[in-house]
This record gives C-alpha cells, structure tokens and sequence, in this order.
C-alpha cells in the first residue's frame, strides 16, 4: 500500500511552484508566531515551565516500560481492553478486528495523527468500515483526498474557496463562502454521523498512567462526541505518549496550547478511562460500553534505546514547524507521511530509518528557531546532525560530498597548502567576476541558481594583513 | 599573552574588508593581538554535513593555532558558535584542546565591550538595518551588543522586520537546497525593501554574502556589511 516515498528536494521543489498555497502560509505564519509569544509572555516565566516539561517527560521516556503497565493495569480494572501494538500494520489489524467484532458499518473519527502514521483510514474502508474524519481540518482534507498539511491545523493552507467548492461538490450546506456558513454546515453534516456511527476512534495527546486514562484536546468538541457517542470507542495511541501523574497534566496542557495555538487551555479537554460497565447503575445511557486502547509501538522502543530518545518527549505541539522557515517556504506536504516540520525531519527517520527519506535531515538550515521555542526543550537541529552524522558512518552519502569534505580536511590540516589554495581561490573569483560580480560557477549551481557572488578582492585577509606586517 | 584574530574561511577569502575592520577595531580597543598564520577553517562545515572526524580533527588544528593565544577573537557568529558550543562535544574525537578553546572563543562584539571599547564618532552619517544572524543570536546571544557600538559611532539603527528570521543560508543547506534557500532569501529581501534602508548590518560573513547575492540578483541596490565595516566612515579597510 506504501509507495517509495519521492524525497524531500523533489516534493518541495514542486510546493515551492504552488503560489496559492504560498500565499495561504505568508498569510498566516505571523499568527502562529505571534500568539505564542504573547501566551509565553502573559505566562510569566514560561522557561521554567519549558525545563519543568522537559522533566516530566523525561521521566516517561526513562520508566517507559513500567508505567505503560501502570497505565495498563488502571485502564483495564477502569473497563477499557489495552492492546499493544507493535508496528502499523498490527495496530491496523487490532482496530479492524474491533470494529467488525461490533458489527461496525460506520465509525467516527477524531483528529489523530498517530492514525495518519499507520494509515488507518485505508485499513478501515478495505474492511467495509465507513470512516469519516470529524476534526474540521481533517474532514475538509478528506474531502479533498489530501494528507495533513499541519499536525494542529490539518487544512491551514486550504483557502475558503477552496473549502466552498469542496462542499459544493459533496452536496454539504447550501452553497456560499462564508466561513461560518461553513462551519456550520460542516457541523450538521458531522452531528449526523455522530449520532448515526457504531465505533468512535480517538487519538490520545497524553495518557496518564496513575488513572489509567487518556487526555485528548480539541477545539471543536469532536474528540469529545467521538470519545463519548458511539458505544464502542477506540483509542489510538503512540507508546510515548504515557504521563506518570495525572497532576502533571496542568504544566503539560500549559506548555500544549501555548505553544501550539496560543491558548491558554483549548477549548475541551477530555479525560476518560475505561467504558461504562455493569456498576453504573446510575440510569444513564451515556458513555461507551466498550474501550479498546491500542498503545502502538512502531519504532519507538528502538528509539527509547537510540541517540533519538529525545525526540520521545516531543507533544506534538506543532511550534517547531509554526516557527520553521522552511516548512513557511515549503509547506507540510513535502515532508514524509503525517509529520512535517522540524520534528517530522527527525521523527520520520527515527521511525522508519535514515534511508527512508535520506534527504530529510539535511533540510534544514539549523537556525535553531524550532529548538528555542519546543515547550519540551528538543534539541532539534543537533538531533539532525545526529541523523546525518548516522548517514556518513553507514557510508550513505553521495560520494562527491564525502570527497569535498575530506579534500577540504585534509587542505586544513596543512595552514601553507591552505593559504595557497585560499588565495588562489580568492584570485579566481576575482578574475570570474571580473570587478563586479560572479554570476555563474559550474561547481556551485544551487547558489548560482539564485544568488550572485559580489567580486571579492582578489586577496585573502591572510595576505593583506602580511603586507601590515602582522 | 595576545588575543588571536580568527578570520574564518569566508572573510578570508571572500570578504577580506570584514577582517580589516575587525583588525582596526582592535587597534583602536588598545588590544594586544594577533594573526596566527596557521589558521585555516574552523571545521563546522565538516561539522554540520555529519563528518564528526573531519570536524574533530579542524577544530583540534584550530585550538593548536591558538594554543598561545588568551582569546580568540572571531567576527562571524557562526563560527564562533561552532567553535564555543558545538566544538567540545568533539573532545571524545578532538581531545580536551577544543574544550580549552570554546572557553577562549569571543565574537567580536563580546571582545570589544568587555575591552570596554568606545567606538570614535563616524564623520558622515549613516542609516542602517540590522539582521540578527541565527547562531550568533541563538547560540551565543548576541543582540544588544553590535547595536550598542554602532550607536556610540553615530550609526543610526533599526531593526528589519523579521530580523531573527533565517536569511536561508545554511552552510551548504544554499548549495543543496539552492530554491529553497532562495525562497528563504526573498522573504528576507522583502522584508529589507519594507524597511526602505540602503544598507542592512549583520554580523556574519555567510549572511552577508547570501543576502546581498540574491539582491544583487534581483538588482536591489542595497548594500550589506558586516556591522564592524559600519563603525568607520571607510568601511575600515583604511586608516582614514
Ligand atoms: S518537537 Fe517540540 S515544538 Fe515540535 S511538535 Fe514536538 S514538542 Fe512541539
């Protein structure tokens, strides 16, 4: 079902030609930044908070294994059934085989990038299970057949046309561009197939191994009617995803939605165990009868024990791509499957192996922006370097580049062969751009595609500062 | 002992006039320096396209050059960065020789106001706007610094919008992302036309040469220099 994924240099060359969606990012990039310095700075001193997340999940990372027992043994005594998933391909299966156990025709879904990760919607569908994305991003990329753009706001660069005319075609609301037309056309559409859908399938933003319960945070409530409705509820979750305490879960909400959106709590936060079972007798209907919890592996136990584990505390707050100025130039869609950005250029070869996506850990220009704004203080950028420093010693780098740079070494490490090669080079450019500038050079086209090169002297500093005699 | 002047590569070769600014600014301080004549590159380019040895072994040839210098001095945030933050994580390969050079590495702005320098008033006036280079202000948090020199040499300084937004140069990112970089570039030029200068500051020679090669390209008459060039009337390449 998996394609061989085209690299990252060919997708963003493509995205790079797509003015409309340019535009979409130059319009709202400013906002992200924006709101999130504001809710950092109305917060007080938001470091510490950042160093207090840090720790907390560092402290999932380091008990891992134990507390996702904790978690386990809370959740089941609660009424939910734990599986354990151990890549994509079984927590697809374990989904399926819940959903037809139930008899499920149509499920209902919440926005979970973890369910993009393993490509869920394609399993349920082969398995004659309608799916239909709730989250109002999601629904509107469902429509349109596209992957997430953003791991918040799925549809960030869809424009309202766009969405109008999606609807239009799908027969959903009475036509007009208004947005909250829109929306509320979407919204009764959608409370439709709440109402009407056998399975609610949920991702998890943090699970708490104390209680045994799951944290989603939406914005629109959909999480929560999706968690809540349906009689059977599945909840899709990424082993890093466990918390100890669930008194934590103040600081961690604090560092989420400032960062991610700028809020100081998003709208709803639900947190819910197990399913309503034969001890509530309080004459209610409400609330699933059953939980699965499938706590998905996929790579991230190799993580925990690889130069990568950092990447394991990640929120999935979505600023290291808010901040990015490449995901601004390129857009969400040029980097792997479900994530992008920053941490998806670290997370995607942590899961699936440097050779995945080869260039992606290369796509950066490491200015550290994502790094100085991570609420859980990952080292973004040097994890990069980590994964290209993993390349070169699994000898997987183009052959051209390993020789410039052990050229360039090797003149470095003798300053007479240096100097001499410097100041050739310095005469060289000199003479290429014949006093005003260089224009073209065959051994640097990617500069020379867009840049000039203003004629330098034709000296080096080495050589002037000789003449002062220093 | 003496401080030592770290060119770096790309003033070496390509922006000289960086290095004698930097050099005049020296002598004005009163600082006893130097240029050793062994210096070469720093090995952050080996660094940061994952060649940990080659790296390794740059930086521990950089700290021998140095050995016998108090300070080094380096115009360029970046290098400064790699050779302060990054080098003495390379010990393992390196030796502990890059951990006695990251303690001794100074930008030069940091060089000058703890010299206490006072830069002498230019004659012509001058306007001015600044971009923050990336590792200068996230590694080694220089912002204030340069601003501050400037003013006292009657530059009068703005900020551009965006200024602590990459300018898209990356090291090599340029070369093997030459459209992204220059997408980067061009929200940059943007955001320089916006604030309607003719001349943009900033302190590292790659940003220098990114920024002004794709206004050059898109013939914007702009120029850019190296904040140090901008304390003197001549560009500090003279002794007028
Ligand atoms: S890496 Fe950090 S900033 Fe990026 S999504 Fe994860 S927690 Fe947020």
């Amino acid at each position: 079902m998996q394609t061989a994924p085209v690299s990252f240099a060919a997708r963003a060359k493509k995205a790079l030609g797509d003015a409309a969606m340019r535009g979409a990012m130059a319009e709202v990039k400013g906002k992200f930044i924006s709101a999130r310095a504001q809710a950092a700075a109305e917060y007080g001193d938001f470091e510490s908070l950042r160093e207090r997340g840090k720790q907390i999940r560092e402290q999932s990372i380091n008990e891992m294994p134990a507390l996702l027992r904790q978690f386990e043994q809370n959740a089941q005594a609660a009424g939910a059934r734990v599986f354990w998933a151990a890549n994509a391909e079984a927590a697809r299966k374990i989904t399926v085989a819940a959903a037809r156990h139930h008899n499920a025709k149509l499920a209902v879904k919440s926005k979970s990038i973890t369910g993009e990760e393993i490509r869920l919607n394609g399993a349920l569908e082969k398995a004659g299970i309608k799916t239909v994305e709730t989250d109002l991003g999601e629904f509107i990329l469902q429509l349109a057949g596209e992957e997430p753009f953003h791991i918040i706001a799925p549809a960030m660069h869809k424009r309202r046309e766009e969405i109008a005319k999606l609807f239009a075609q799908n027969n959903i609301g009475e036509g007009g561009e208004d947005i909250a037309a829109l929306t509320r056309s979407a919204r009764k559409h959608l409370r439709a197939q709440f109402l009407a859908a056998d399975i609610g399938i949920t991702g998890a933003n943090f699970l708490f191994a104390d209680i045994g319960a799951a944290m989603i945070v939406t914005n629109e409530g959909n999480g929560r009617l999706a968690a809540t409705l349906p009689k059977v509820r599945i909840t899709i979750a990424g082993i890093d995803k466990i918390v100890a305490r669930f008194s934590d879960s103040a600081d961690l909400l604090a560092l989420l939605t400032r960062s991610a959106t700028g809020q100081k709590i998003s709208n709803y936060v639900t947190v819910a165990s197990g399913a309503r079972n034969g001890d509530c007798n309080d004459g209610s209907e409400e609330g699933p009868r059953h939980h699965y919890i499938i706590l998905l592996d996929n790579g991230r136990s190799a993580m925990r024990k690889s130069e990568m584990r950092e990447m394991l505390r990640c929120i999935r707050c979505g600023a290291c791509m808010n901040h990015c100025p490449v995901y601004h130039a390129v857009g969400g869609h040029s980097y792997g499957p479900a994530y992008m950005g920053p941490m998806g250029q670290v997370l995607i070869p942590a899961l699936r192996g440097i050779n995945y996506m080869p260039d992606l850990p290369h796509a950066a220009t490491m200015c550290g922006a994502c790094e100085v704004v991570c609420p859980v203080k990952i080292p973004l950028p040097g994890l990069m370097r980590k994964l290209r420093e993993k390349q070169v010693k699994e000898k997987t780098r183009p052959f051209a580049e390993s020789a410039a740079v052990f050229l360039w070494t090797f003149v470095c490490l003798r300053p007479r062969l240096y100097n001499f090669a410097a100041a050739a080079m310095a005469m060289f450019l000199r003479l290429a751009g014949g006093g005003s500038k260089v224009r073209r050079l065959f051994f640097l086209p990617g500069w020379f595609s867009a840049r000039d090169l203003i004629c330098p002297p034709g000296r080096t500093l080495a050589q002037m500062l000789k003449k002062e005699n220093r | 002992m003496p401080a030592g002047l770290f060119a770096t590569c790309l003033v070496n070769i390509a922006r000289p006039q960086i290095g004698l600014a930097a050099a005049k600014t020296l002598d004005l301080a009163g600082a006893d320096w130097v240029f050793p004549r062994g210096q070469t590159c720093c090995g952050q380019p080996a660094y940061n396209a994952g060649f940990r040895a080659q790296a390794a072994a740059a930086a521990a040839h950089c700290a021998r050059v140095f050995a016998d210098c108090e300070k080094v001095v380096v115009p360029s945030g970046s290098c400064c960065g790699f050779l302060r933050k990054h080098a003495p994580g390379l010990a393992d390969v390196a030796g502990d020789s890059v951990t006695v050079l990251a303690a001794k590495c100074m930008e030069l702005s940091e060089f000058l106001l703890e010299k206490e320098f006072v830069p002498p008033p230019r004659k012509t006036p001058l306007a001015a706007a600044f971009h923050d280079g990336c590792a200068g202000l996230r590694e080694l948090g220089i912002k204030k610094g340069p601003r501050k020199l400037l003013a006292q040499a009657g530059v009068t300084v703005s900020d551009i919008p965006e200024c602590e937004v990459c300018c898209g140069f990356g090291g090599a990112f340029a070369e093997k992302f030459g459209g992204i970089s220059a997408a980067l570039a061009d929200a940059k030029c943007e955001n320089i036309l916006a604030a309607k200068t003719n001349t943009v500051l900033a302190g590292d020679a790659g940003c220098i040469l990114h920024i002004e090669g794709r206004l050059s390209r898109l013939r914007k008459p702009v120029q850019v220099l190296h904040w140090a060039q901008a304390l003197f009337d001549s560009g500090g390449e003279t002794n007028g």
